[in-house]
């Protein structure tokens, strides 16, 4: 499908068209609190500029709480059930494209191992995703230092850049296709052409920092003494790992009412002292020092040995968010950058 | 949308545990039970298969799921077995539990002992303490199919007489191969040898010609008997032990049980010494 226009104007009446076919979850504002994805009613108007996005749209694919298995144990018998999710055709709108990516690298962890995760992989196949280029990038952004982000767009449905009064729209897949078929889209010209490809460079080049993307993996060693550093400053809060795009980390509980019993699973973090401490004591991350590492390692190194792809996508709100101030940037400009420079000076 | 299976679902559904009975408990030391377990659903009972070395997620629901090896061999069929070391709320809630009461079983997982590999050499096993469970399984699994194998010789240790666990099986552990049963600290009617499995294994002095060493026990043992293993001139490809980890799901996505890039769940828990020593020293 060619690229088309949109404009903002005729966006209420294409929400409307898609919501008689799809669950649409985009950014609805909370007064001056950051947007919120939710699914849309009748007349919400969204924010799908993503100017006002914080939290990923990570909760429509592993919700915050999750019931993966009911028993019961009521008249003597054990009954075991598993409630999959409700098999209904979704679309995020308005997801920034660092977020959209997120999504490829929780693909990996629950639809590419010996074992596919059923509730993930039932929301994921009814999922088509939208993603947006801002027309303003987020200070905390470093997309490009990560990755190369042109490998990104084949990730998404179809992908929005913010052109002020309109949006550009680029379809990817037979999703993203039947997703804006009858949509009141209008032909591109040359100047929108080139508009787009102003916005794309300079979301690029938002935050590049001094390394190369593939010396990143390459240079993170397991006796830097930066995770000594992370960890004194560290008060294991666990915010990194909520508000990331990327983490994926769960606890397994049972809560029991009577002579049943829901087994759910809710959200945890690498970060928490008891995450690795097992039931005679030991614990092989028993002192934040190599839970900083692990974190950083996981998603740097770890990840992409194991599926190729690097699991952090420079959304930067670590970055923003973060109480202490500890910046992912920096720990990469330092473990990162300096052996790339030694490197240059042999 | 509700789905209720009766096969095991492990590998479609594979958070849902499967109902079994507990049909027999076995006190094996003052902090050590032994579960046998076999599934109500018959289907399941009857067709279910494992390799030795594999592990299960056991549930007492309403408590939560535990990680154990499966401790029984898989030529001895219709049930399967866990040891279980009261340590924690689960395994308390198991240790507390009596014949005829109902578990959860997620099983099986994880990779297993190469013991198609082995064929026609000898086997060493050197276990300490609740450490003999997992080779356990191989141990009944080789010595059920005893043709297929050369010397099959167990070290067995523990802290006093009243820790080792299996007593039961050691007269045909020692009569089909060979076992020698060693304690930290004897007591008067004690008979066998005294010292640490480590030291006796040097004392004991196995050839490495043609020979596998499987290895299993506390940290300590492990720290202590791998550069008796290398003095004795085993390589690191001919020593094989399994490895614990933290674990929710069992099935490689919970994000608990890695070290470095590898999964003790799904690239484990069976890893060579010579897999171990690739990996970073983070156990």
């Amino acid at each position: 499908m060619a690229d088309k226009l949109i404009g903002k104007d005729k966006i209420g009446d294409f929400l409307k068209a898609l919501m008689s076919k799809y669950t649409v979850v985009a950014p609805i504002e909370r007064g001056d609190a950051p947007a919120e994805f939710q699914e849309i009613a009748d007349g919400d108007t969204p924010v799908l500029d993503g100017s006002k996005n914080m939290m990923p749209p990570k909760d429509y694919l592993l919700p915050r709480h999750e019931v993966l298995v009911k028993i019961d144990m009521s008249g003597g018998e054990t009954k075991v059930e598993t409630p999959l999710p409700e098999d209904k055709p979704r679309v995020i709108m308005g997801a920034w494209l660092p977020d959209a990516q997120g999504i490829q690298v929780l693909d990996r962890v629950f639809l590419d191992r010996k074992f596919i995760d059923p509730y993930y992989a039932r929301r994921r196949e009814n999922l088509a995703l939208v993603a947006v280029i801002p027309a303003e990038m987020r200070w905390s952004w470093f997309c490009g230092s990560v990755d190369d982000v042109d490998t990104w767009k084949a990730g998404v449905d179809a992908l929005m850049y913010d052109l002020g009064d309109k949006f550009y729209v680029e379809v990817n897949s037979d999703k993203g296709a039947a997703l804006l078929e009858g949509a009141p889209m209008s032909v591109v010209s040359d100047v929108d052409v080139a508009a787009k490809d102003k916005l794309w460079t300079e979301f690029k080049n938002t935050g590049l920092l001094p390394f190369a993307g593939k010396a990143l993996y390459e240079n993170l060693a397991w006796d830097d003494p930066v995770w000594g550093e992370i960890a004194d400053k560290c008060i294991a809060c666990g915010m990194c790992s909520y508000m990331c795009p990327t983490c994926t980390c769960f606890d397994i509980q049972d809560e029991t009412c009577g002579n049943c019993v829901e087994r759910y699973r809710c959200r945890d973090t690498c970060q928490f002292e008891d995450f690795t401490l097992m039931g005679h004591g030991h614990n092989p991350r028993s002192t934040q020092l190599p839970r900083s590492r692990q974190r950083l390692l996981h998603k740097f190194r770890y990840q992409h040995e194991q599926f190729g792809v690097v699991g952090c996508t420079g959304c930067g709100r670590c970055v923003e968010l973060c109480p202490v101030n500890v910046d992912i940037r920096e720990v990469l400009c330092r473990t990162c950058a300096e052996p790339m420079e030694q490197a240059a000076e042999n | 949308m509700i789905e209720t299976t009766h096969e095991n679902p492990i590998t479609t559904l594979p958070y849902t545990p499967m109902p079994a009975v507990v049909t027999k408990i076995i006190t094996e030391t003052w902090d050590t039970k032994t579960f046998r377990a076999e599934f109500t659903d018959e289907a399941l009972k009857e067709n279910f298969t494992y390799e030795p070395g594999q592990f299960q997620q056991v549930s007492v629901f309403g408590v939560g799921e535990c990680t154990f090896c499966l401790t029984s061999s898989p030529t001895r069929k219709g049930y399967i077995e866990f040891s279980v070391k009261k340590v924690g709320s689960v395994t308390s809630a198991l240790h507390s539990m009596t014949e005829g009461g109902v578990v959860g079983i997620r099983a099986p997982l994880g990779n297993y002992l190469p013991y198609h590999e082995w064929k026609g050499k000898n086997l060493l096993f050197a276990g300490g303490g609740i450490g003999m469970a997992p080779m356990r399984a191989l141990l009944n699994f080789c010595l059920d199919n005893r043709d297929d194998y050369g010397d099959i010789t167990t070290i067995y240790g523990a802290r006093t007489p009243g820790d080792l666990c299996f007593k039961y099986e050691y007269e045909e552990w020692d009569s089909k191969g060979k076992l020698h049963l060693t304690v930290d600290a004897g007591e008067d009617d004690w008979k066998g040898h005294v010292g640490h499995v480590p030291g006796y294994l040097k004392e004991l002095a196995p050839s490495p010609e043609n020979t596998i060493a499987i290895t299993c026990g506390p940290p300590i043992m492990i720290k202590f008997i791998l550069p008796e293993f290398a003095n004795l001139g085993f390589k690191p490809e001919q020593i094989y032990t399994t490895l614990e980890m933290k674990m929710k799901c069992g099935v490689g996505k919970c994000g608990r049980c890695n070290i470095g890039s590898k999964l003790v769940c799904l690239d484990g828990p069976v890893f060579s010494l010579a897999e171990i020593d690739e990996l970073p020293p983070e156990f």
